[in-house]
């Protein structure tokens, strides 16, 4: 298993490598120059152009650029925002992890409960209809788009009802003098419709997934010899089939840890979220390199990271490959 | 190769949520194939101090907020998300299937290579690579579009083939036909590509879905198809401001896509059910 | 010349007594603006964003009162002059009051005010400014305190002209910078200004904060901070209002179907007076970025005047904007004198659009609806702001409408300073400008008059028949009505623009605020003598 793990982690280390690579000439690449953009916005001096040019870095051919970023990347400094000088990268994104892992931590959180559950209750009654119309409605949630189902949410129950605010992460007006907990609460207020946007729309491929993983155990041998020993069905699923079926959770979580990290820049835009997925976007715009450079790379490194999690969350908990 | 393959898609027929998802399909692309011909100009404004109005016996659907049939907005719609899926998801497919068929077939070092590229642009979220490439337009033209959605969506497509490739090349018959010495690329075509034909159809049902996605949430942050060709991610866009003062500009262009998305995943789920039974 | 009519909404406030600022009554406002003021020095920018902070950070001479009366000297306010006098017909004498200071302490002297208006009137430097000061003939220092203005001629807006249009940049920190590195020094990125605010900090793209001069020498203001929030999308402007992180918003131009949730909000209120602003699709006359060759279609009148025709301005402004907007006819604003003597544009006539076209040679060949003419599509570029709502809500219809009559629109939606910069340099085929105009209507001569050409008029109009016509009313002192309807008549002739809409200004205000007064040309310059009703403060108001 160590071998294995370790080859794994190789593995996922290499293709990080490549991702920066390809995502900086990619960058570079893309027409459309960031220094040509803030001098439309502010009248510059040629000088000052060319000084910010140097500072930037942009006036070196790309290998040698490439090289310098790799170098500070691996101190952990991902360099100044062009659009937002001087602020540093690497404070520009902790400033948006925090909301962009909180949504993601909440849908995660609904998609392992509901969502294992409902699959789960999928696999006893394969077949059934209510096996069928499960499936149908967890696709129609996976075919809505985002943006959409945000706007129809925030409509009936933001402005209609005023059930739930209809933006932000927190409420502007709350006083000074308010404790913790009431900020908490705040935040959970402010979570609920964005959380059941994301949930509605991912829950299908947890379901989905469930539902085999659990259909998968139930044709194994073992528990064809339970039933024999004549244990009750509810025995059968919740004792020895569900603990073997808990590997799909770390699957789950490896599946998921991207949209943990990078909320979804749809549904950040209608909530007018802080999160990552709208500081990317905006940075897109400005071509902004430094700060695309790391939040790709972040996004990357949990795609990839979920990926190794998914792989060896299978291979640890199932008992076939655990001997082979 | 006609006869497995016909044998497979009776079985998907059976499915009634496949039928359903075929049907539906079926009917959207003749209502979008046929409505120019009996719907009204889709940008024909009618009376702009009407504004939007609800639903009704002259208007289906309602009119948006330049008193345009909506009904016919929407069908028109239809046209641009269902053509550019075709086309982009045939452009992907045909990249990612001659992709995967090269490094499973030659294996080796053009394996690994193209393997390890392909992981890392799975790794890379696709709108953000869309994003960077579309934001350069000022007015993104529509063979740009399709292009650029079409190139950056094989990556899958090209593991799936490459798989099957690797599982049929110890088949025995493919061992055989090696062995009696037939040309590499006949051996190919014809043993291994209809074999492979029922990953791609699966994979291609569910790309469009995920294309007409991708295209309604482009066009929704206004790097998608430009006015006055209608999308329905541009008309939600524009209801954004009408949510209390007309809920059917919303409703309407967002089930369309609902609607059509979620045929197209059922038929492609059927499809995969009646390809490999023990996954159903 | 005629009396502006409409008043300002609220009353004048007393100036305040220095002892009554050590009051507890401070407080705070929050600013929603659509773009970074990156350069608010006045005279050395141009852009909305930057003219509104410029006014809070600098003072002029004297501001021009609240109903807008650009003849009558009596009616302006003493800022940093004191008091003004007219030695005769061509003189005028400003004495500044010594109280004034500039925000590093150094006290403001006539030596500042020389030497701003004189840069001003340096034709190379400042070409803009040049144009609008040319009747100015010398400005000299007379003791630290005293300024003499002399002018070419005798005429009404003498005072108006020396005051409105430049406001006095501190001499002792610029005058040894070279006067075209100015806009790139380190001055506009920390302005120091004489004004009742100065400058706090900057958050490039997020916000600017200013702080109130406690000893302002015309009463402390009894707001501490000024904070703009900049928001570039039209929807999230109202959106900073609605959900309480703002407190004021001058509205570009207020779409109908926004402003329900605004009035539902009890926090909110709405306030509304004619605006001098307007909106119009201007046409270029020269070739896309290429000043040397004229435009291949838009240089023809008659496809312009076409094109004005196929648009149902009536309909479309009414159903935009509700009661929010007027229809425009000329570059004059709801409050413009000008616009109750000046004519009608032409209406809504889409057969005589089309005929227009034929008779033009332009012809639908091969049956896709758009004309062509040698082989050349009747296709035009729109640009305009995604910022602006009202610029954005209507392009689609206009793009409708011109499609109904043969021309194919596509339109270009930019980012604001990417906007405004590609305008400047002459790429686009139709522009769709909003611009809030000068009180006096001689201002017209930057945008729409050959001598406008290398600076504010972008579509290198020039019509010498209009140009006659302009000077003559500029400088009339008897049947001025005629005059100016000529003048318009002339414009709307060469059909150089299509005017399409003249907004209300519509300030949308949280309800806490008292002695409230908003100028329809400058709409926070007057802060300084707002306050907050103490029984309804905010946390922010506190800190």
């Amino acid at each position: 298993m160590i071998g294995w793990l370790v080859r794994r982690v190789g593995q996922a280390a290499a293709t990080f490598a490549v991702v920066a690579v390809l995502l900086f000439v990619l960058m570079r690449l893309a027409p459309g120059d960031p220094l040509q953009r803030l001098t439309e916005e502010r009248t510059m001096a040629p000088a000052e152009v060319e000084r910010l040019r140097a500072v930037f870095g942009l006036d070196q051919p790309i290998g040698t650029q490439l090289g310098r970023f790799a170098a500070a990347a691996v101190r952990g400094d991902f360099g100044t925002s062009i659009e937002y000088r001087p602020v540093q990268v690497a404070d520009l994104v902790a400033n948006r992890l925090g909301p962009s892992l909180l949504l993601g931590a909440a849908v995660l959180l609904v998609n392992l409960t509901l969502g294992v559950w409902l699959g789960v209750l999928q696999a006893r009654r394969r077949g059934s209809g209510i096996d069928r119309w499960l499936t149908r409605l967890s696709l129609a949630g996976y075919a809505m788009p985002s943006f959409w189902l945000a706007l129809v949410l925030v409509s009936l129950f933001a402005i209609k009802w005023r059930w739930f605010p209809a933006a932000q992460m927190t409420d502007p007006l709350l006083p000074d003098s308010a404790g913790a907990l009431h900020r908490a609460l705040d935040i959970l207020h402010h979570l609920v419709l964005p959380t059941v946007t994301l949930s509605v729309v991912t829950i299908a491929a947890t379901m989905r997934y469930q539902r085999t993983a659990m259909l998968e155990v139930l044709r194994l041998d073992f528990v064809r010899s339970a039933r024999a020993r004549g244990l009750t069905e509810r025995r059968v699923i919740w004792g020895h089939a569900w603990r073997n079926a808990l590997f799909p959770i770390l699957t789950l979580i490896g599946l998921w840890l991207p949209i943990v990290v990078s909320g979804s820049v749809f549904v950040e835009s209608v909530f007018n979220w802080p999160g990552l997925g709208s500081l990317a976007y905006g940075a897109i715009a400005t071509r902004d390199y430094p700060v695309l450079m790391a939040t790709a790379m972040l996004v990357s490194a949990a795609v990839l990271l979920g990926g190794l999690l998914t792989d060896a969350g299978q291979r640890a908990l199932d008992p076939r490959t655990r001997s082979g | 190769m006609i006869g497995p393959l016909r044998e497979t898609l009776r079985r998907a027929w059976r499915d009634r949520s496949g039928r359903f998802g075929a049907i539906a399909l079926v009917l959207l692309a003749a209502a979008a194939i046929v409505a120019p011909l009996w719907l009204p100009d889709p940008s024909q404004m009618g009376d702009l101090l009407a504004g939007a109005t609800p639903p009704s016996a002259e208007h289906l659907f309602g009119t948006d907020r330049l008193n345009r049939d909506l009904l016919s907005r929407v069908a028109h719609g239809a046209r641009v998300s269902l053509g550019i899926a075709g086309l982009a998801v045939t452009l992907s497919l045909t990249i990612g299937t001659g992709v995967g068929l090269i490094a499973g077939y030659a294996g080796g070092i053009t394996d690994a290579i193209l393997m390890r590229l392909v992981d890392a642009a799975l790794a890379i979220p696709r709108l953000f690579i869309l994003l960077l490439l579309l934001v350069v337009w000022d007015r993104v033209p529509i063979w740009a579009f399709v292009t650029v959605i079409g190139v950056t969506g094989w990556f899958g497509t090209s593991r799936l083939v490459r798989g099957e490739v690797l599982r049929l090349k110890h088949e025995a018959y493919v061992q055989a036909a090696t062995a009696l010495g037939a040309a590499g690329r006949r051996t190919i075509f014809r043993h291994l590509l209809p074999n492979v034909l029922g990953v791609i159809l699966v994979s291609a049902t569910l790309a469009i879905g995920e294309v007409i996605l991708l295209e309604a949430g482009l066009s929704y942050l206004g790097v998608g198809i430009q006015p006055p060709t209608p999308s329905w991610g541009a008309m939600v866009l524009e209801a954004r401001d009408a949510l209390s003062t007309a809920p059917w500009t919303l409703l309407f262009p967002g089930l369309a896509i609902l609607l059509t998305v979620l045929s197209v995943n059922l038929v492609g789920d059927a499809l995969r059910a009646a390809f490999d039974p023990r996954s159903a | 010349m005629r009396l502006v009519q409409r008043l300002p909404f609220v009353l004048l406030a007393a100036p305040v007594h220095p002892a009554e600022a050590q009051q507890s009554d401070q407080g705070t406002i929050t600013i929603v603006i659509g773009a970074e003021p990156t350069n608010p020095v006045p005279t050395l920018s141009s852009g909305k964003a930057n003219f509104d902070v410029g006014n809070i950070l600098f003072l002029p001479l004297a501001w021009l009162g609240p109903r807008l009366n650009t003849a009558d000297e009596k009616s302006f306010q003493p800022a940093l002059a004191r008091r003004w006098t007219r030695r005769d017909s061509l003189t005028l004498v400003f004495d500044l009051d010594p109280r004034a200071k500039w925000h590093d302490g150094v006290p403001v002297t006539s030596r500042d005010v020389v030497w701003s208006l004189n840069r001003a009137r340096d034709s190379a430097v400042s070409p803009t400014y040049a144009l609008l000061l040319r009747d100015l003939a010398g400005v000299a220092a007379e003791g630290p305190n005293r300024v003499i203005v002399s002018f070419r001629q005798p005429y009404a807006e003498q005072l108006f002209d020396a005051v409105y249009h430049v406001a006095p940049l501190p001499a002792h920190l610029l005058d040894t910078i070279p006067a075209n590195r100015l806009e790139t020094s380190s001055f506009v990125a920390r302005p120091i200004g004489s004004g009742p605010y100065r400058w706090g900090r900057l958050e490039p793209g997020r916000q600017l904060d200013l702080v109130a001069v406690p000893d302002f020498f015309l009463g402390s203001p009894r707001l501490a901070r000024v904070t703009f929030l900049i928001a570039r999308n039209a929807e999230a402007q109202l959106n900073l209002m609605l959900d309480g992180s703002a407190d004021a918003f001058e509205a570009p131009g207020v779409l109908a179907r926004q402003i329900t949730p605004v009035v539902e909000k009890p926090t909110l209120r709405i306030l509304t007076q004619p605006s001098l602003g307007v909106g119009y699709l201007l046409f270029n006359r020269k070739a896309y970025g290429d000043r040397s060759k004229p435009h291949p279609i838009l240089a023809d009148p008659e496809v312009r005047r076409a094109i004005l025709l196929g648009i149902d301005r009536a309909s479309l402004v009414r159903a935009t904007f509700g009661p929010y907007a007027a229809e425009a006819h000329g570059p004059m604003g709801q409050a413009s004198w000008v616009r109750r003597v000046a004519p009608t544009q032409a209406q809504f006539d889409p057969g005589r659009a089309r005929a227009l076209l034929r008779e033009r040679g332009w012809r639908d060949s091969d049956g896709d609806g758009i004309l062509e003419k040698d082989g050349a599509p009747l296709s035009l570029r729109l640009a305009y702001p995604g910022s602006n709502a009202p610029r954005v809500a209507l392009a689609e219809p206009i793009q409708e409408m011109l499609r109904q009559i043969g021309i194919r629109v596509e339109l270009v939606r930019l980012d604001g300073p990417v906007w405004a910069a590609r305008r400047g340099k002459g790429e686009f085929d139709i522009d769709f400008a909003q611009v809030t105009l000068d009180p006096t209507p001689s201002g017209l001569v930057q945008s729409w008059s050959c001598a406008g050409i290398g600076g504010s008029n972008v579509a290198s109009i020039c019509d010498p028949d209009f140009d006659r016509a302009l000077s003559r009313a500029v400088r009339a002192r008897t049947n001025v009505n005629a005059l100016w309807h000529d003048v318009i008549k002339t414009l709307q002739a060469h059909a150089s623009a299509a005017f399409v809409f003249a907004p209300t200004q519509t300030v949308v205000l949280h309800t806490r605020y008292r002695h409230v007064e908003i100028r329809p040309d400058s709409p926070w310059s007057q802060l300084w003598r707002w306050s907050v009703d103490p029984a309804h403060r905010l946390p922010r108001d506190q800190r």
